[in-house]
């Protein structure tokens, strides 16, 4: 069975925050995971683009404000 | 642009607020070393970090309170645009119609620190005696080894050797940080992200990813007094702005070796020496600091706390 995208999700963010707790869902903010700031945020996204094999749009980036956003994107990237 | 120079005939100085967090600090500083801007404007500053409690008697508090008793009286609002967002909607009602809002926004690069991350344990060490954070900045490469129990030495002598193009393309990510950078300009007056592009490589831009130097401070100051049609004159004392006391002189967060030969760097070198509490300390000796000072914070972050 593959893995839903906010599983995958949830391995990049452990990843780039170095932290094996981190749970998330779609209503989880940046504020919400210890280590996630404005100034981290781009590796997320490289890291995110590079895991799903995407490309996100800084003005999309920017804008998101839930994990369930994030996710919505990814989506939308992976379908078009 | 927005018609200041002609003041409004009050004999009160009106106010020119800044709204933001603590780069503010350095453009009040070079706003108010312009003689008109002295003679038209009291320049004030109000943070938008933490939340002021009723009972608060810090300085942010006071400056708070101070905007809220003075805020009728303001002709310019600067504000960074993405705190206006999340904070200062409770604020803004308390403006008057005619005050010229200028919106900028916070200018931080993280380039030239690709393992950042916010690292919340390590923050809760304070250095005793010195203003904030032991370590403000965290790196994600050696924190993953010292959860991993790794020795310190070993961690400093891979890290030292770590091709970190490699690991993690450098000049993609400094492309993505550009990208985001100019979506944030959209929305500003400020026009920045081509200096820092067009100088990063030769001048020193950032002490740390978020604290600019004086030098693009300075390019800042002269774009909001071209919007705002007010002279640019230089400071009274050469050299003033350029000593003035900021953040900057307190941490300097270094750049790994190989950060410095990817983007040739032609201000830093392998051994260069950066400020680190009052001690100017090499990338290699802020490591192994880090890393020590990391093992305490992860093993036993209540202890760590208590040490302080």
């Amino acid at each position: 069975m593959s893995r839903t995208t906010i599983e995958k999700l949830t391995d990049i963010l452990r990843d780039v925050f170095v932290d094996d707790t981190i749970v998330i869902d779609n209503s989880t903010t940046a504020e919400d995971v210890e280590g996630w700031d404005s100034l981290s945020h781009v590796r997320l996204i490289m890291a995110v683009e590079r895991g799903f094999k995407v490309t996100l749009p800084p003005g999309d980036v920017m804008d998101l404000m839930t994990v369930g956003d994030l996710v919505a994107l990814i989506e939308r990237r992976l379908a078009a | 642009m927005f018609g200041l120079s002609k003041g409004r005939g009050s004999v009160t100085k009106p106010h020119m607020f800044l709204y933001g967090n603590c780069q503010m600090n350095r453009l009040m500083q070079g706003l108010k070393m312009q003689p008109e801007v002295q003679r038209l404007f009291q320049v004030k500053r109000v943070p938008s970090f933490d939340a002021v409690a009723e009972d608060d008697e810090s300085d942010h508090a006071a400056m708070v309170q101070a905007f809220r008793d003075e805020a009728k009286n303001t002709r310019i609002f600067i504000c960074q645009a993405e705190v206006w967002d999340k904070n200062f909607k409770k604020f803004a009602d308390l403006l008057p119609d005619d005050c010229v809002k200028i919106p900028i926004f916070s200018v931080a690069l993280s380039s030239l620190w690709p393992y950042y991350f916010k690292d919340m344990p390590i923050r809760q060490i304070k250095v005793p005696g010195a203003r904030g954070h032991s370590f403000p900045y965290g790196d994600t490469f050696l924190i993953r080894r010292v959860k991993q129990g790794v020795p310190t030495e070993d961690i400093v002598t891979e890290y030292m050797g770590l091709d970190i193009n490699a690991e993690m393309p450098l000049s993609e990510t400094h492309r993505a940080n550009l990208d985001m950078l100019r979506k944030k300009e959209e929305r500003s007056v400020i026009r920045v992200v081509d200096y820092i592009e067009d100088h990063f490589q030769d001048d020193r831009v950032f002490w740390t990813l978020n604290h600019a130097t004086n030098a693009l401070f300075r390019v800042v100051v002269g774009q909001l007094l071209a919007a705002m049609e007010l002279p640019d004159l230089p400071p009274p004392a050469a050299g003033t702005f350029a000593s003035s006391i900021g953040f900057g002189s307190l941490i300097h967060h270094p750049v790994h070796p190989a950060v410095i030969e990817h983007f040739k760097l032609k201000y830093l070198s392998p051994d260069s020496l950066y400020h680190h509490h009052g001690e100017e300390i090499t990338f290699r000796e802020w490591v192994y600091r880090y890393v020590e000072t990391a093992r305490i914070a992860y093993a036993a972050p209540a202890a760590a706390a208590a040490m302080t």
